[in-house]
Parts: C-alpha cells; sequence; structure tokens
C-alpha cells in the first residue's frame, strides 16, 4: 500500500510541476464552462412567421374578406396557430421583395405569401436554403393553415401532430443543456491522452522497468496508475460538473456515481492505449478512431432519432445515456442501474485487458 | 556448487519467439565477489541480467538470488538487491535528491541519507538540479547512486561505464569496490575487456546464449594466453624486432645472446588481453 500510495504521490507531483499538462486541464475545463454559459439557456419555441396577403376589392367580396390584420390574427388564433406555448408570431410584410428579404436576412424562419384575385388563391412558401426540411414542413403546415383560415375552407385532411412519449412541448431542452452532457463525457475523453501518456512515459523512458526491480509487483504500478488516473480524472469531471451546474440535491449522488464511473472506464480505456503504444505520437494515432467512435454516444443527445441498438454496444452509451437522463429528463439513479452494471463491467475488462498487455511489455 | 551463494543460476534458458537469447546456463557468484559477465552486444547479457533480477521469467531453469527463488519470491529477493541498467531509466523532471528519495520510499526507507549517497557519486553539488539538465556521466552516476539506496545484497550493474568520459568511469569503478570491500555481490555485464579485468574476480565468456568460459582473469590468461618477450635491437645498424615466447625454454638462451652481442633499444614481456581470450575462444570480437 504504501508502494502504490509512493507512486501515486510521485505521479501527482509530476502531473502539477508540468505545467503545459497543468495549464491545458484547467483550460479545458474553463473553456468548456465558458461555451456552455455562452450558449441561450432557453429554447425559443417561438415560430417567427413573414407574411404578406394581397387581396384585389373583387376577390375580397367573392371570399368574404376582411383584409384587416387584426381580423387575420383573430382567424389564425381561432385556427389554433397557438395552440404551443409561444405559437406563431407573424411579421408582416408589405410587398413581396419585402418578405423574401425578412426571410433571406433570417429575421424569420419562412414568409408567406397569400394572393387573392379573381382566379384561385395562390400560397407561396418561402424559406431559406439553410432552413432545415423540418422547419420547411413546419412551415408549409402553417401556411396550408393560414390560407384556410382566410378562404375559409375546410382542411381536407385532419391535420394535426400526435407527440409520442412525454410532450417537451413549452419545456424543450436548451441546447446547452444537451451539450453539457457531452461535455462532461468529453473532458474524460481528452484524460484518455493524459493518462494514457503516464502510462507510454513509464514504458518508454524505462522507469516502469526501474519500479519493477524494486519490491514494486506489476499489480502496485497498476493500481497506482489506476488511482492516479481515477483522482485525476474525476476531479476534473467533478470540477466541470460544478462549472456546469449539473449538480443539485435531486442529482449528486447520482452524476458523483457515473462520474466516478466513467473516469474509471477512462482510465481503463487509457491502460489499453497506453499498453499497446510505443509513444505519445502512436498512441494520439492508435486512439484516434476509437475516441470518435466513443464519442458517438453524444450524437444521440443532440439528435435522438439517430440512436441505434448499435450504440449501445459503444461503452460511453452507459455513461451518456444515464447523464442525460438524469440531467435533464429528471431520472434517478435507480433508472440507471443496468448502466452501472455496465459501466462496471466495461471497467473491468479494459482494466484486465490493459494489465495483460502491460504484462506481455514489461515482464 | 554452493548453495549459500548469492547469485546461483541453474539452466537457465530464455527465447524471444524463435530467438534462443540465453541457451541454459549455469554459474553462481560467491559473496562479495564481483562476476565480470562479458560477451558482445545481443550475446545475451541483458536477458540474464533481466532474468537474474526479476525482469523476465526464466522459460527453464531456476535463479536463487540470496538464497530466495526469484520467481517464488521475487518482492523478497529485490527488497535486498540493487539495479542499475544500461539505458537511462530517471524521472528526469525530477532532481536527483528527488529521485532517489522517491526509490527510498518503495524499499520503505524514510531517512535515506541523500546528501552522502550523492557525494559518494560525485553528485553533491547538483542534488537539487532538474535530472534532464545533467549530463550522460552524470545521469549514469545518478543511476548508480540509485541501485544502493536499499543499501543491497547484491547489485546488479549493466555496463555500467558504457559511453562515460574517464572521469565518470572511475568514479563508477570506485564505488563498485567500495561495495565489494563491504562485501556486497556484484553482477557486472560489460564489453570492455579492460574494465572487466580491473574488477572482477571471475569472468564469464558469454556468446550465442552460451557460456563460453567462466574462471578467474588470471587462470583464463594462464590456461589461454601466451606470454611474450618483446625485445628491439640494432644488428648490423639494422633495426631488429623480435617476439620470443616465455614458456620457450630455448628463449632464454636467445635473449642471453642479443644482450651480449647486440645494441639493445627495448625490451618488455607482453600478456594475452581478456579480449584476446576471448576472441581465441569463441571466434568473436568484442564490440
Amino acid at each position: 500500500m504504501n508502494r502504490v500510495f509512493s507512486i501515486v504521490k510521485k505521479d501527482l507531483t509530476q502531473i502539477f510541476r508540468n505545467r503545459f499538462i497543468a495549464v491545458i486541464s484547467i483550460l479545458v475545463i474553463v473553456v468548456f464552462a465558458i461555451i456552455y454559459n455562452l450558449l441561450p439557456s432557453k429554447v425559443d419555441e417561438v415560430f417567427r412567421m413573414g407574411f404578406h396577403l394581397k387581396v384585389d376589392e373583387e376577390a375580397a367580396e367573392e371570399y368574404h374578406l376582411d383584409v384587416g390584420k387584426e381580423d387575420i390574427e383573430r382567424r389564425l388564433s381561432e385556427a389554433g396557430g397557438e395552440e404551443a406555448e409561444g405559437g406563431l408570431e407573424l411579421t408582416w410584410a408589405d410587398s413581396l421583395e419585402e418578405l423574401t428579404n425578412m426571410v433571406e436576412n433570417g429575421k424569420v424562419r419562412a414568409g408567406v405569401s397569400i394572393a387573392v384575385s379573381g382566379q384561385e388563391p395562390k400560397v407561396v412558401l418561402y424559406v431559406s436554403s439553410k432552413t432545415p426540411s423540418e422547419i420547411t414542413e413546419a412551415g408549409e403546415a402553417i401556411a396550408a393553415e393560414i390560407g384556410y383560415a382566410l378562404i375559409g375552407y375546410a382542411l381536407p385532411a385532419d391535420f394535426r401532430a400526435t407527440v409520442i412519449g412525454p410532450d417537451m412541448a413549452g419545456q424543450q431542452i436548451p441546447m446547452r443543456d444537451k451539450l453539457r452532457v457531452i461535455l462532461l463525457a468529453f473532458v474524460f475523453l481528452l484524460e484518455l491522452y493524459g493518462l494514457g501518456n503516464l502510462l507510454v512515459e513509464e514504458v518508454q523512458r524505462k522507469t516502469a522497468e526501474a519500479l519493477l526491480v524494486t519490491p514494486v509487483t506489476l499489480k502496485d504500478f497498476v493500481s497506482a496508475k489506476a488511482v492516479t488516473g481515477i483522482l485525476i480524472a474525476f476531479s476534473q469531471g467533478l470540477l466541470l460538473a460544478l462549472l456546469l451546474r449539473a449538480i443539485s440535491v435531486d442529482t449528486w449522488l447520482a452524476i458523483i456515481v457515473f462520474l466516478l464511473l466513467g473516469a474509471a472506464m477512462t482510465v481503463g480505456l487509457a491502460f489499453i492505449m497506453g499498453a499497446i503504444s510505443t509513444d505519445f505520437i502512436s498512441m494520439v494515432m492508435i486512439s484516434l478512431i476509437p475516441f470518435i467512435a466513443l464519442m458517438i454516444p453524444g450524437i444521440i443527445v443532440l439528435y435522438p432519432g439517430l440512436n441505434s441498438p448499435l450504440i449501445k454496444a459503444i461503452p460511453t452509451y452507459y455513461l451518456i445515456e444515464p447523464l442525460n437522463g438524469i440531467l435533464n429528463y429528471q431520472m434517478q439513479l435507480s433508472d440507471y442501474l443496468s448502466s452501472l452494471l455496465y459501466l462496471a463491467l466495461f471497467t473491468v475488462a479494459f482494466f484486465i485487458l490493459g494489465f495483460v498487455i502491460l504484462k506481455r511489455k514489461l515482464v | 556448487m554452493p548453495s549459500e551463494a548469492p547469485i546461483l543460476a541453474e539452466e537457465i534458458a530464455y527465447s524471444y519467439n524463435k530467438l534462443l537469447a540465453v541457451d541454459r546456463i549455469s554459474f553462481h557468484v560467491d559473496a562479495g565477489e564481483i562476476l565480470g559477465f562479458l560477451g558482445p552486444n545481443g550475446a545475451g547479457k541483458t536477458t540474464t541480467l533481466k532474468m537474474l533480477v526479476g525482469l523476465l521469467v526464466p522459460q527453464s531453469g531456476r535463479i536463487a538470488i540470496l538464497g530466495k527463488d526469484i520467481v517464488k519470491n521475487r518482492a523478497e529477493a529485490q527488497s535486498q538487491i540493487g539495479a542499475c541498467f544500461e539505458e537511462k531509466s530517471l524521472y528526469e523532471d525530477m532532481s536527483a535528491a528527488a529521485n532517489l528519495k522517491f526509490f527510498a520510499s518503495l524499499f520503505g526507507i524514510r531517512d535515506l541519507d541523500v546528501a552522502r549517497l550523492l557525494d559518494r557519486v560525485g553528485l553533491s553539488g547538483d542534488r537539487k538540479d532538474r535530472v534532464s539538465n545533467y549530463s550522460k556521466g552524470m545521469k549514469q552516476r545518478l543511476m548508480v547512486a540509485r541501485a544502493l539506496v536499499n543499501q543491497p545484497k547484491v547489485l546488479f550493474l549493466d555496463e555500467p561505464t558504457d559511453g562515460l568520459d574517464p572521469v565518470s568511469s572511475e568514479a563508477i569503478r570506485a564505488v563498485i569496490l567500495e561495495e565489494k570491500a563491504k562485501g556486497v555481490t556484484v553482477f557486472l555485464t560489460t564489453h570492455d575487456m579492460m574494465e572487466a579485468d580491473k574488477l572482477s574476480d571471475h569472468v564469464a565468456f558469454i556468446s550465442e546464449g552460451e557460456i563460453a568460459a567462466f574462471d578467474t582473469p588470471e587462470n583464463l590468461k594462464h590456461q589461454y594466453g601466451k606470454r611474450i618477450l618483446k625485445i628491439r635491437y640494432y644488428r648490423d645498424r639494422k633495426l631488429i624486432e623480435e617476439e620470443l615466447p616465455l614458456e620457450d625454454k630455448q628463449a632464454g638462451r636467445h635473449i642471453e645472446e642479443i644482450l651480449g652481442d647486440y645494441d639493445v633499444l627495448d625490451m618488455h614481456t607482453e600478456e594475452a588481453t581478456l579480449e584476446d581470450i576471448f576472441i581465441q575462444l569463441t571466434g568473436k570480437k568484442l564490440e
């Protein structure tokens, strides 16, 4: 135990003496905290839409249209345009040119032009080329709604959206809170390099060999590196969690448990990376593909639609998914007991694999 | 073979995949003796050393250090040995003193006299400097000092003076002899035959993983070497150089003739070196 403690003390001293590593470690946390705090804390659920209406007098009589803005807004409201919190916000354009400019400049998400003359009413939706398809679809639906509300035709179909699962209308997760989960996982993955380097340097400089001709056993050596690695990774994760306001009275236990296991799993992975690499550069190259793969579960936090059974084969899924649930969906630690088990199993497997590789290399 | 020998190797062998590095060799080193383990690069010296200190497990045979099996009682044996490898394995971002204190702590030593230890290897003035600022010779001297932190009973030194300046080499040789005087048993691998001759009580020649000879340097020279007398003299104003084997009974009479009849410029005896004997026995040069 004393030998393990001596190595841990030496490693921590070396890490904090290395100004580059110390600065980078702190800088990463600070930058992540700044990114988080700069992002908006609320989701703007208002759908801003430009609107241009051109009705000639004959048509107004034919269709019984009162072209006053208040009247149109009232009709839209009656048609259900403001069901969702925030709802629809119309910006009137006096000309078609003004409407297209509003769309181009991003003042509105879409623009609807309705021209009612002697012929059949013409409804055109304007969207920017940068507009995502789902916004375009929403715009089309709203444009149709406006058209029908104005001209008074019955809807050709029952046009309704049904939300499966918890309806997040009015309580959408802000992007920064989704990003918070990813940042927490990312800080661990960045630590892969630092922790792997702890091991690579000892092997490369033959100091590991020098340690192993003292009463230090390979188990002592691995245990010491594990303790140092977990301490560093967990401290960084915890500090970042505090700065990102991820720890509250309700979540502290679950977050700490997952951060601790996440740190342990990262150290296990770092062990494998460090054991199979010959130097820092080779470690960076070797860990590039696993690094990208380990980040994939983060994408499903941003785009839940991309979730697939294959993602469950990626170890970080069992860290990112529970963090997301606990931080953003008020889930409890008890909801993720199986994730805890998987994380623990992955951690043990990584440590065993790293140990075996290291043993072949050193003894 | 004495069972109480501090270093005892019986029929040990080791292969790296298909490459046989050490081929069932046996030897022992008695207490307070220095064994010079000599051979060219790739002969199996470092592999043997790594097995002796417990870094490699012999694929056959047995090793006992201070009566303890190195495989079964590794930590116990390692607590009483000191090892210094050829490659510099120091924590370069730490000072010399910090390096020594750290290694001492691994042996459970808290009251190491760092100043005295560094003084022995001539580094007391540089104790607070970062090791990365040290020269190659200084690093090697620190490596030797590190091998002594636990006051070992057996010392393993792998090419301790290879490529060093004369001052550093001499400082290291002095420490080795001091330790021997204290009764420490030393296993010294080297390809410097002069050094081996100066320091060793016994030498072992290793070539292609096998021990080609094991004896005292004197016995090896006596057994395999030839002592000759080199004499240069003028005969009819012409410089003549002759080599006369001292073992030849006729040589004495011939020397007397030269001394009586000619003007002798100089004469001296020459002994075979360990290197000559190594080449004679193995057909290989030490590089």
